[in-house]
């Protein structure tokens, strides 16, 4: 293998980790803000449930604390989502702020 | 002297670059194209010109509407919205497509280029649906879903209380202040909901377009009460996480 082949590969291993860390980069951000979108496609991408826990009588209160608390969580991670959206409505609100814009 | 030749790094580059692209386009946000739709300058005497500008405009509300509409759907079978909330919403949404509808019949009907620029000044002072109706109907779906999460944590309150009491009595005196606190924070979010849902009447195209300052001061106390809510309902969920972890540590 010559000396030129091997800088050749060592090139493209360079810029293809390069590039692939920036993807993961951007993936990890993404999700890390909600990754919510705007505009046209408000919607957030939580799914957890708030209903209320219907716990067995048998259960211990240890765990069924651990059980109120999860949906605790995720009722407030909800509310996150919501705000986001939000957000995202005030964005596109600024198009037309302003007095009728005529074609 | 050997000749460097690139040629070779084509294929690899693209592939990766365009896997970089797509992980790149899939983040941007739809705003960034949403308001550069607009805009097409049309003669004074062009009917043409103006119906299909003011078609654009009504078709960009309708899918925004059609949005919304899917995002209450979705809220709903999470349960993050009750039936009675989604339906009220859904409401707010058929009553604005079915006039824009309208608007558009209208408009296209047109045959005076006068008469289609009222129509397209229309769009904005009566239906006002990126200015007004969006930002208030998300702002409701917030505020259903914070009465929610708050209805959720009063109803837990008992339950709480129970586990407490049963708990070792050297962490009785921990707990109850952290119960305490969350009631306390609970009972605030309740009334910061209470205030939030008396500013929703006055978030109409009306009061945008006639009494400006009025809007906008009903909007920020709005948001305020929403955001006080929000941070007691997460401080309320904090209190409860810390007691879960007491509760849950294995003696």
């Amino acid at each position: 293998m010559t000396w030129t082949t091997t800088r050749r590969r060592a090139l493209i291993l360079c810029i293809a980790l390069a590039l692939f860390l920036l993807s993961l980069t951007l993936v990890a951000c993404a999700s890390r803000t909600g990754a919510s979108n705007a505009g046209n496609s408000n919607i957030s991408t939580s799914s957890s449930q708030t209903a209320p826990a219907t716990g067995s009588s048998g259960d211990s209160n240890s765990s069924s604390i651990q059980s109120i608390n999860q949906q605790v969580q995720n009722a407030v991670q909800n509310i996150d989502g919501a705000q986001n959206d939000t957000n995202n409505a005030d964005a596109t609100a600024t198009s037309e702020g302003g007095p009728p814009q005529q074609p | 002297m050997k000749k460097f030749n690139l040629r070779f790094l084509t294929k690899p580059i693209t592939i990766v670059s365009a896997l970089g692209l797509l992980a790149i386009g899939a983040l941007l946000p739809a705003t960034v194209f949403a308001a550069s739709s607009q805009q097409t300058k049309c003669s004074a005497t062009d009917l043409k010109c103006v119906i299909a500008a003011g078609d654009t405009l009504i078709t960009n509300r309708l899918n925004s509407l059609n949005t919304l509409k899917s995002k209450i759907s979705a809220d709903l079978s999470a349960h993050k919205l009750t039936s009675d909330q989604a339906s009220a919403l859904q409401a707010d949404v058929a009553t604005n497509q079915t006039g824009l509808s309208n608007l558009k019949s209208k408009l296209d009907a047109e045959t005076d280029v006068k008469a289609a620029r009222q129509d397209v000044a229309n769009i904005f002072l009566q239906f006002r649906i990126y200015a007004v109706v969006l930002p208030r109907d998300y702002r409701r779906i917030q505020m259903d879903i914070e009465i929610n999460a708050k209805n959720l944590m009063q109803g837990f309150a008992s339950k709480i209380q129970e586990a407490i009491s049963s708990a070792p009595a050297n962490e009785q005196a921990q707990l109850n202040a952290l119960f305490s606190d969350y009631q306390k924070q609970v009972a605030a979010a309740e009334s910061q909901l209470d205030t939030a849902q008396q500013d929703f009447p006055a978030m109409t195209p009306e009061n945008f377009n006639q009494n400006r300052a009025s809007y906008e001061s009903t909007k920020t106390a709005l948001d305020n009460a929403l955001k006080a809510a929000r941070a007691d309902l997460h401080q309320a969920a904090k209190d409860l996480n810390e007691m879960a972890h007491i509760l849950g540590i294995k003696k």
